[in-house]
């Protein structure tokens, strides 16, 4: 069979073309989108990612880390009855306002994370290089966000006050931008120096390490809640990681939007692209209706379209992404809250793909015209 | 060169010994533009014979090319019977009428209507696909047909390089292909200059001849006429005329194949 869908595409590339940046266009909005959605609500879980820690007790039903209350210290007993935890360290919260030193007004609303210094510390292992995590021992020192010193009006080694209490930023790393606020690393000391005295005792969170091999679902699962202990619930870094991020993306709305946006992404796409391939088979119409007029049924001539349609999937595939690529690319080195991952971006693929297939579907209607007894005069 | 005028032509053709390959009887056909019903063929009756190049031929809107648009099943008549090869058209449903223009038919239009982006074999080679030929045997059929309307050597050639009588012989052979026994053409001449439009007529006279191809063709062309094997002259929807330009003596046109 003459590859009839495939030749016309290479000979009549320049006329494909409008399909193919339709389609290409619409997978580069939905992997942007999705990359930003994914970054920014990634935020929200950093707390846990980017730390070590294999347990996280807190109060119990928080939605999502950044609406922790304090637990009693005696949760932190709890954790360290279990045969299988060999570290546990608390986690202490605290929202206040940042006022760059000297000046009036123009406060900044910041989330404190008040962690372990020693080196062993379970809590923000992943960012923060060797060495820089005792640094925070130094009384009033604190790490942020280097994309936020801006805003927070100081520079590296520059003074400010969080909640009346003089801090000094001593780091800024990439990787540390909150949603909604800014946050701050401080020492457990430094942290409570700015909670104040009145704040509960205990901490916000504590977090466990468990024992190499065992499944820290199994820990969960021991971790029943107890009365002695003071309210707490268990859950394990990846259930409490997903738990924030669920809330911020569907308990906000936040989630609806996006996916109101993709799904107005999928239609402008699938819109633009059968009217550009439509326009292609309406040109061709009459060499369609020869064949038609020959014997060719009209379920073989639409299989020559589904092909092109599918053909420009492809390409338009391929451009899209090359084009993500590049601008995750560019988004992540200017410190834009992006993410990707192979589920998402197979996601983002298919979805494409799908759209390829509907435009092809509905452009088949321009074989409507290809009538053998309108070629006759 | 001498013109054939119907005042010379009073004969209609003798009946065949063969059965005609395509009747139509009693058929009628409007066609509604708006609210205006337009009525094209008035209760027309023809049979056309195989071996034989027919021609139809009328002034515009005489109905000519919707009388080839029914005897070719491309449309159903509104009443009346047509008959191709024994079978009634109208009893067809639509998958059963592609299977036969598929096995039966060959169509060469006025305009060429070529696939830009494939060669001149290529574009014969098509129609043979969907019969199910693998493409070496299509391949080589088709070269086969091109040759025999003296364009095998343009085989590799598309459409934009090849002028508007090599697009129509190429037209042909992609109708030729399958080796139809009933071949339509509409105004196969119309948009070509003598030579070329020459060349046509004669590959459609030999084609039916040598194939013993049923060759209906509508053209208002006078080199058409003159080589057609039977003119059926047209007008008003109905068949005014049948004669044969070969043959000099002429009889009514109330002969045996009008009705």
């Amino acid at each position: 069979m003459i590859a009839l869908a495939r030749k016309t595409l290479v000979y009549e590339w320049r006329r494909f073309l409008p399909a193919v940046f339709a389609l290409g266009f619409s997978g580069v909005l939905l992997t942007v989108q999705a990359a930003l959605v994914m970054g920014i609500f990634d935020s929200a879980a950093l707390y846990v990612s980017a730390s070590s820690a294999d347990v996280w007790a807190g109060y119990p039903g928080t939605q999502s880390v950044s609406f922790g209350r304090a637990v009693s210290p005696d949760v932190e007993m709890r954790l360290r009855t279990d045969p299988d935890v060999t570290d546990v360290e608390p986690y202490q919260w605290v929202e206040s306002d940042w006022h760059p030193a000297g000046a009036v007004g123009g406060t900044v609303g910041v989330y404190v994370s008040g962690i372990r210094t020693q080196a062993e510390g379970m809590l923000f292992s992943e960012l923060l290089p060797n060495g820089m995590r005792q640094r925070l021992d130094e009384p009033g020192a604190v790490i942020v966000d280097r994309a936020d010193l801006d805003q927070l009006g100081v520079v590296i080694g520059g003074m400010g006050d969080i909640g009346g209490r003089p801090v000094r930023v001593i780091a800024a790393l990439p990787g540390l931008r909150a949603l909604g606020g800014v946050n701050v690393l401080a020492s457990l000391e430094t942290a409570r120096r700015i909670a104040g005295p009145d704040a509960p005792p205990g901490a916000t969170y504590y977090v466990a390490r468990v024992r190499h091999g065992v499944e820290p679902a199994a820990v969960r699962a021991r971790l029943q809640p107890d009365r002695a202990f003071g309210p707490f619930q268990a859950w394990t870094a990846s259930e409490f990681a997903g738990r924030s991020q669920h809330y911020w993306l569907f308990g906000t709305g936040a989630g609806v939007a996006v996916l109101f946006m993709a799904v107005i992404v999928c239609v402008v796409g699938a819109v633009v692209t059968s009217q550009s391939l439509m326009g292609v088979v309406a040109s061709s119409s009459r060499e369609y209706a020869v064949l038609h007029a020959l014997g060719a049924s009209m379920v073989a001539l639409g299989r020559v379209v589904v092909e092109q349609a599918c053909w420009v999937g492809g390409l338009g595939l391929l451009m899209a992404g090359l084009v993500s690529a590049a601008l995750l690319s560019v988004a992540g080195s200017q410190d834009v809250p992006v993410a990707m991952n192979l589920k998402v971006s197979l996601l983002c693929a298919a979805l494409v793909a799908v759209l390829a297939l509907v435009s092809g579907l509905l452009a088949m209607r321009g074989l409507l015209r290809a009538n053998p007894a309108e070629l006759l005069r | 060169m001498s013109v054939i005028t119907p005042s010379q032509r009073p004969q209609a053709a003798p009946r065949r010994a063969v059965a005609p390959t395509l009747e139509a009887r009693r058929v009628n056909k409007s066609f509604v533009t708006g609210v205006v019903r337009a009525q094209v063929l008035h209760g027309l009756s023809a049979s056309i014979y195989p071996g034989e190049l027919t021609l139809i031929s009328g002034p515009s809107g005489c109905g000519k090319s919707t009388l080839l648009s029914l005897l070719s099943g491309l449309q159903p008549p509104d009443s009346g019977e047509v008959r191709a090869l024994g079978e009634d058209l109208a009893r067809m449903d639509k998958r059963a009428l592609e299977r036969f223009r598929l096995q039966h038919t060959g169509f060469v239009f006025q305009g060429f209507n070529l696939f830009p982006a494939l060669t001149a074999r290529e574009q014969v080679q098509l129609p043979l696909g969907y019969l199910g030929m693998d493409n070496r045997k299509s391949a080589a059929r088709a070269l086969q047909v091109l040759d025999e309307v003296g364009m095998a050597h343009r085989a590799d050639l598309r459409p934009a390089q090849l002028s508007g009588g090599e697009k129509q012989r190429v037209a042909i052979a992609r109708a030729l292909a399958k080796e139809p026994q009933l071949l339509f053409a509409d105004e196969p001449t119309s948009a070509l200059d003598a030579e070329n439009g020459q060349r046509v007529i004669d590959i459609l006279h030999r084609i039916a001849r040598s194939h013993g191809t049923t060759v209906l063709c509508v053209s208002h062309d006078p080199r058409a006429v003159r080589h057609a094997d039977r003119v059926l002259s047209m007008e008003d929807g109905l068949i005014c005329n049948d004669w044969q330009p070969a043959d000099t003596l002429g009889r009514a046109a109330t002969g045996a194949h009008v009705s």
